[in-house]
């Protein structure tokens, strides 16, 4: 059989656009209550999605101290998003991200052991270090930890809750005491006796996933991960993001073929070209000029709040200011550079821009383009950022799910009840049996 | 009288934890008309078998309707910005139906070894604080913050979006949270500790206090030492049979002894003992001797009884679980 693809769907709060609770499908009032959340999860499980992801933040977005009153919330807590929606399907996978940097590794260790045994075999965890500064000021940390640090400490997070998974033997349970054993785990962060307050995961571990393309987080992704999220906008990036995670994976001795690398992927669909062009003008008009202004802000940190819309980008004054842009900041200032550019238009290019490869078109294009990602070693598969929730998933079911299936990269139906069948991840053995 | 049933009970669990079994004890004790169902974690029949129970209250959100859903985050090694977190979601997934359970200490202090020992004067000082902070952090989105407003593209109020600054002996927290302020404004948080350190954090800090005694006159020393404000609860374990003669074989079968006040006898029994207890409190936190068999009898057969006098209402009177506990909903603390 060829290569087959991988699905997930990544939820959002309203939709992937950022003025999507402004659309006139969107019942915003619906963002914080379970059925919202159900009735996409059901859209996927129709789909049959290999899994339904969440986010996390751990602060406010703000300006200038407030938060962007503009723009819809984050994720709700993803594990408990989760496990609502666990409980109402019967094999979408389940991935929550949670910060190894705010966090201690047994209660982790636990929550996803429980959402793996109540989900049967369901569960992932997006394994994070939290970037943002900010987070820190919420817990009790006066800044952030430095990177290198933070991924130690995810490593040594994560090996200490392997222990503690493998802490029972498979098919031990509570009687069986001579089968249950403390790992003892001990580093230079975490002392942890353990073992576990329940039997082995049905999964063994929750899948393991990744998210981050900077050098330590490709190591960490290579060194623990099981799938990655990542952004890539071009096949030819995306291809030696590929080989360049499968190269990390095999000098630490692991196989490719336990790493499912899923590119973000936006997609606005039309019966026509023409017509999915039509509606992307019609997101990209929801979004009011001020968040365009505020994404201007935080990319380049100049404070742009108080100038007229309709003056020209300060491009000189931006360079001055700040002297480390990165590089979308600097493509943008070429583009005013070349060619005159008022802060309007700088502000509307911003909320047409994403960080995760955006798709316009007709859902054959759409297939044929994800198929060739995937023939060409560009992605085992993608997660899914639909503009709009449930709406757009549910029309990506209807539509690309068939197409993709009938052109043989996509399953008809799940062949297993667990994540790890979803995405053919082995099942880690776990300790040997002492039984006797 | 408040009644609430807390898990785990003697008798036949589950190998694993399983979302099956939490689900038909969920909708037993709906069916009984139960303000609330409280997990601490423990899911086996003895021993250090704990789950997370929040994960689980929030895997139940679907399965049940008006029943209260409580879960335990124990307050020694948690982040005040988490717990309020992961209460803001589960508070609205339950349509405001969840409680917190703040309980001091997960019992597996070994497990933590990494983190500073910590004074036990300073071990309940930083549970109040940590308590505080999750209130501040619930509060920091006024109700009116979420405004909706498509036409002017205003999704939220900033103005009425608080950090809330607080730096204080143990936590330094900035906030806002990034989440609505919870359905019930403040989920209620109920405690279980009679320790004199136990009573001063739930006069403190506790919305309900779940008491564990060995003899009901203790309840009215327990009342003094917490003021007015928190519902008081009496834990009561319960084993019942058709007949006195029967119930007491049944108890001795099990082997060990019930913990704490304990009733055991018929359901007509148990109606007039509960009318009893109800009046030295506000209400009674039951604890079914063997699960699955204990928590049927009692829906089944004492219930009916119990619905028949005054003391419990014959359904769901209020929306939110405070509604049903009879508890105000507070305003935010930085409302003007």
């Amino acid at each position: 059989m060829t290569r087959q693809l991988h699905l997930g769907v990544f939820i959002y709060p309203g939709g992937h656009h950022i003025a999507a609770w402004r659309h006139p499908k969107m019942q915003a009032e619906r963002i914080t209550e379970l059925d919202y959340y159900i009735e996409s999860a059901q859209h996927a499980e129709r789909g049959k999605f290999d899994l339904f992801f969440v986010g996390d933040a751990l602060n406010a977005r703000e300006r200038e101290g407030k938060v962007v009153g503009e723009i819809a919330i984050n994720n709700l807590d993803p594990v408990s998003v989760v496990s609502a929606v666990g409980s109402v399907t019967t094999h979408l996978g389940l991935v929550a991200t949670l910060s190894t940097t705010y966090n201690e590794p047994a209660s982790i260790a636990a929550k996803f052991a429980t959402l793996d045994h109540l989900s049967g075999g369901r569960a992932g965890w997006n394994v994070v270090t939290t970037l943002d500064e900010k987070a820190a000021l919420n817990f009790s940390r006066a800044k952030a930890m430095e990177k290198s640090l933070r991924y130690q400490r995810a490593q040594s997070f994560v090996d200490c809750c392997k222990a503690l998974w493998d802490s029972w033997e498979d098919g031990a349970t509570a009687a069986d005491s001579l089968r249950i054993k403390a790992p003892m785990y001990r580093s230079q962060y975490f002392s942890v006796d353990g073992p576990l307050g329940m039997p082995r995961p049905p999964q063994g571990w929750p899948v393991l996933v990744q998210a981050g393309g900077s050098e330590p987080g490709r190591d960490f992704a290579a060194s623990i991960g099981e799938a990655i999220f990542t952004a890539q906008g071009k096949l030819s990036d995306a291809q030696a993001f590929r080989a360049d995670i499968h190269a990390r994976m095999v000098k630490r001795g692991r196989s490719p073929d336990g790493i499912k690398i899923m590119p973000g992927l936006s997609p606005i669909l039309g019966d026509t070209e023409e017509a999915s062009k039509r509606r992307e003008e019609e997101f990209a008009e929801l979004a009011h000029p001020s968040v365009g202004v505020w994404m201007l802000t935080e990319m380049t940190k100049f404070r742009l709040y108080d100038h007229p819309l309709d003056q020209q980008l300060p491009t000189k004054d931006i360079r001055a200011f700040n002297p480390a842009l990165g590089m979308n900041a600097l493509s943008l200032l070429e583009r005013a550079e070349r060619a005159p550019m008022t802060i309007r238009d700088a502000a509307r290019i911003m909320v047409r821009s994403r960080v995760h490869q955006s798709f316009v078109g007709t859902p054959d294009q759409l297939a044929d383009h994800m198929a060739q990602w995937l023939h060409e070693g560009g992605s085992d598969g993608f997660n899914i950022l639909p503009p709009l929730f449930p709406g757009e998933l549910g029309l990506f079911v209807d539509q690309v799910v068939p197409a993709l299936q009938k052109r043989g990269v996509f399953r008809r139906d799940y062949t297993g009840p667990t994540l790890r069948d979803h995405l053919g991840l082995p099942r880690p053995p776990g300790r040997p049996s002492t039984r006797t | 009288m408040i009644l609430t049933v807390s898990t785990p009970g003697h008798g036949v669990h589950p190998a694993a934890p399983s979302l099956a079994w939490f689900r038909t004890l969920t909708r037993t004790a709906e069916r009984g008309g139960f303000d609330a169902i409280l997990f601490d974690g423990a899911w086996g029949p003895a021993g250090p078998f704990t789950i997370d129970p929040v994960p689980l209250i929030a895997a139940l959100a679907s399965s049940s309707k008006q029943i209260g859903l409580g879960a335990a985050i124990a307050l020694d090694h948690a982040e005040p910005f988490n717990i309020a977190r992961s209460y803001a979601a589960i508070d609205r997934l339950t349509a405001g139906r969840s409680a917190w359970i703040a309980a001091m200490g997960t019992g597996r202090a070994a497990d933590f070894a990494h983190a500073p020992p910590m004074a036990p004067a300073d071990r309940w000082a930083r549970a109040a604080e940590s308590v505080a902070v999750v209130r501040k952090l619930w509060d920091s989105w006024e109700d009116e913050a979420v405004i909706l407003d498509k036409p002017n593209g205003r999704f939220s109020n900033p103005d009425v979006i608080h950090p809330i600054n607080h730096s204080g002996q143990y936590f330094s927290v900035r906030g806002p949270l990034n989440a609505p302020r919870p359905l019930q404004g403040n989920p209620p948080v109920f405690q279980r500790d009679v320790s004199a350190e136990g009573l001063a954090l739930a006069r403190e800090t506790a919305d309900v206090l779940i008491a564990p005694v060995g003899d009901a006159s203790a309840l009215a020393g327990i009342r003094r030492a917490i003021g007015e404000r928190p519902r008081l609860l009496v834990r009561l374990a319960v084993l019942l049979a058709e007949t006195d003669a029967e119930a007491k074989s049944r108890a001795k079968e099990l082997g060990a002894p019930l913990e704490g006040l304990s009733f055991v006898g018929t359901p007509g029994g148990l109606v007039t003992h509960l009318a009893k207890l109800s009046t030295l409190c506000d209400g009674i936190d039951l604890w079914p001797a063997v699960l699955a068999t204990d928590l049927d009898l009692l829906v089944d057969q004492a219930v009916p009884r119990l619905r028949a006098t005054s003391l419990r209402p014959a359904t769901y009177r209020g929306r939110t679980l405070r509604e049903n506990l009879g508890l105000a909903r507070p305003r935010s603390q930085f409302a003007a």
